[in-house]
């Protein structure tokens, strides 16, 4: 028997579905309603230099509330974990009792030269964690951070190990020469500082078309039909409204951090080999000392959990403990059921250090 | 932060469309032949004729089995080079054109120009390369997988489509992922940065030879030449 089997009716009545959906695409484009990405309300505590610290609203606020410090990625706007109702990691956390705060990095100039690693790991990072601090009359802060932002986080928790009460990374790059890393494989032959000096910045068109690279046909393709297929769906029509706005929202890097961080760590991977120097310091990892939670997502096409896993080698010191949740590396975050698992599991093991009451 | 309805990529979405009813109609028109028990067969035997066909040709930008890995948001330096290829050519006619003789500084920033051109089109061709052996693997491991009854059952044009799409990702992670394309892909983008800073290097030495007093004196008696370099200035900063 064929492996295929159907009827020449069913395949022109799918064509025939199919075109009307995709008609009606541009017609709900044109009646679509502006819709906003950020949900959570928030204030702003301080900021330094276009940083931005914020404080987001609690509904169960008690003395007792837990503060978690979420360090995002450079790349792309912080606004994945807080997408809309129903899709927002940080809604999930606030209603678990806890008190979150997220770093903005905001929007950098191209014509900024000068900032670099630096300045993001150890100078706005500290001054934010030092104004929190104060704040709460805490002698150290528990930080939570995503993607490059948990790269960011190990190595701000290496350099102050006496400011950071507990280390969760997300979906976090440390091994960044695992054999399976496509976006490492890409990157590791190119001249950064060239490409830097070409081009102004690396931010942008080029780094989401890096992304687009990893899995051309989903990502270029599949995914716009699923969305053409579930045109009459107005809660996946939302949401994917807001992920390509996102998606295609890339924040400009200076220059010099993106050669910084692309000859650091996918080029030299020093977290692994040492030798990570951050504004002269040198970056230990024997120094991360307090419990940490790796979260990695099972089907990470960025970041591979191999290279996540590795945090487990690098922190001998550390009470380690790491998790998989079933998803893709944004879809941990923004799916109904993945950013409730997340939010749960950050909690069960806050709870089991006793940090949550 | 607030969206508005342009920001979907609208191209994108109606570029995908057209490519998705070209393959649903291309199946179709396969069934309308085939017999119902070797349906998997027949639309086999269509890939692998389309497999044969594409191994002689260069690829074709809009067939649905190549328009993905031919566009120019995956070939990022042959969007670099479309963008230069009309300062080369105007460069040389205004070269030609103009006694310049004194501005020695243009004549060689333009030449490092299309030496930075030629190393980009020399790479972009060896990164197509690679995209056009993926393309083939995946067409073929996509043929295989139809006539292998003992891989699930497809009952819908999506069903097989979404074949495709594994096939071909595979394919392309196996092309990929090898030392050979890390290296031409980075030697692709590398060039691309070398040819944009010979770009600006040329575009600066045009400014200043547009600028200078030598050049007005050259102009005054030759008014065509004066509006050509204009032309090939306006060209350079787009």
């Amino acid at each position: 028997m064929s492996r295929v089997t159907l009827s020449l009716e069913s395949a022109q009545q799918e064509i025939q579905r199919f075109k009307k959906q995709s008609a009606q695409t541009f017609e709900v484009f044109e009646k679509l309603s502006d819709a906003q990405i950020g949900f959570m309300p928030r204030d702003a505590l301080t900021e330094i230099e276009g940083v931005t610290l914020f404080k987001y609203q609690g509904r169960n606020k008690t003395s007792e509330a837990i503060p978690v410090l979420v360090v995002y990625a450079l790349v792309n706007r912080p606004e994945m974990v807080d997408l809309h109702r129903g899709r927002s990691f940080v809604e999930s956390l606030v209603a678990k009792g806890y008190e979150v705060y997220l770093i903005d990095w905001g929007h950098a100039s191209t014509d900024n030269t000068t900032l670099s690693l630096e300045d993001y790991v150890v100078r706005y990072l500290d001054f934010c964690v030092d104004f929190l601090r104060e704040y709460l009359a805490r002698e150290r802060v528990s930080l939570l951070g995503v993607c490059q932002g948990g790269t960011f986080s190990i190595c701000y928790a290496s350099l102050f190990p006496n400011k950071v009460e507990s280390l969760i990374t997300a979906v976090t790059p440390v091994d960044f020469h695992t054999s399976d890393d496509m976006l490492s494989h890409l990157l590791r032959q190119i001249d950064i500082e060239n490409l830097a000096e070409a081009s102004g910045d690396l931010s942008g068109n080029f780094l989401n078309t890096l992304f687009l690279c990893l899995k051309p046909y989903r990502l270029m393709q599949q995914k716009y039909i699923r969305f053409i297929e579930r045109i009459n769906d107005s809660d996946a029509l939302n949401t994917f409204f807001s992920m390509e706005k996102w998606i295609f929202d890339s924040p400009v890097i200076p220059p010099r951090v993106s050669e910084e961080f692309v000859e650091n760590f996918y080029q030299g991977n020093k977290l692994i080999k040492g030798n990570l120097f951050i504004g002269g310091r040198e970056v230990e990892t024997q120094n991360l000392t307090m419990p940490i939670l790796n979260v990695m997502a099972s089907d990470d096409h960025l970041v591979p959990a191999a290279a996540s896993q590795a945090l487990a080698f690098i922190a001998p010191n550390s009470a380690y403990t790491e998790y998989s949740i079933p998803g893709g590396h944004v879809g941990i975050f923004v799916t109904l059921s993945a950013n409730s698992i997340l939010a749960d599991k950050v909690d069960t093991w806050l709870r089991s250090l006793g940090f949550a009451k | 932060m607030t969206l508005q309805s342009a920001d979907l990529k609208t191209d994108i979405v109606e570029s995908v469309c057209a490519s998705y009813i070209s393959f649903m109609e291309s199946i179709t028109e396969v069934l309308e032949t085939s017999h119902d028990d070797d349906q998997g067969v027949s639309i086999a035997t269509y890939i692998d004729v389309i497999r044969e066909g594409f191994s002689n040709n260069s690829i074709p930008n809009d067939q649905w089995y190549a328009k993905i890995l031919s566009g120019e948001e995956l070939s990022l330096g042959a969007g670099a080079l479309d963008q230069s290829s009309e300062v080369i050519t105007s460069g040389e006619q205004f070269l030609l054109s103009t006694s310049i003789m004194s501005f020695a500084n243009v004549r060689v920033s333009y030449n490092l120009l299309c030496l930075a051109y030629r190393d980009l089109q020399e790479s972009v061709a060896l990164v197509r390369a690679h995209y056009r052996k993926s393309t083939m693997d995946a067409l073929k491991n996509f043929s295989n997988s139809l006539r292998d009854n003992n891989e699930q059952n497809l009952s819908s044009l999506r069903d097989i489509y979404n074949v495709w799409i594994d096939k071909a990702e595979e394919a392309y992670y196996q092309s990929v992922m090898t030392l050979n394309f890390s290296e031409n892909f980075g030697d692709m983008i590398n060039n691309t940065s070398t040819m944009q800073k010979a770009r600006k290097v040329f575009e600066a030495s045009i400014d200043d030879m547009l600028s200078s007093g030598e050049w007005r004196k050259l102009t005054e008696k030759k008014s065509l030449t004066a509006r050509d370099g204009e032309q090939l200035r306006l060209l350079l900063k787009k």
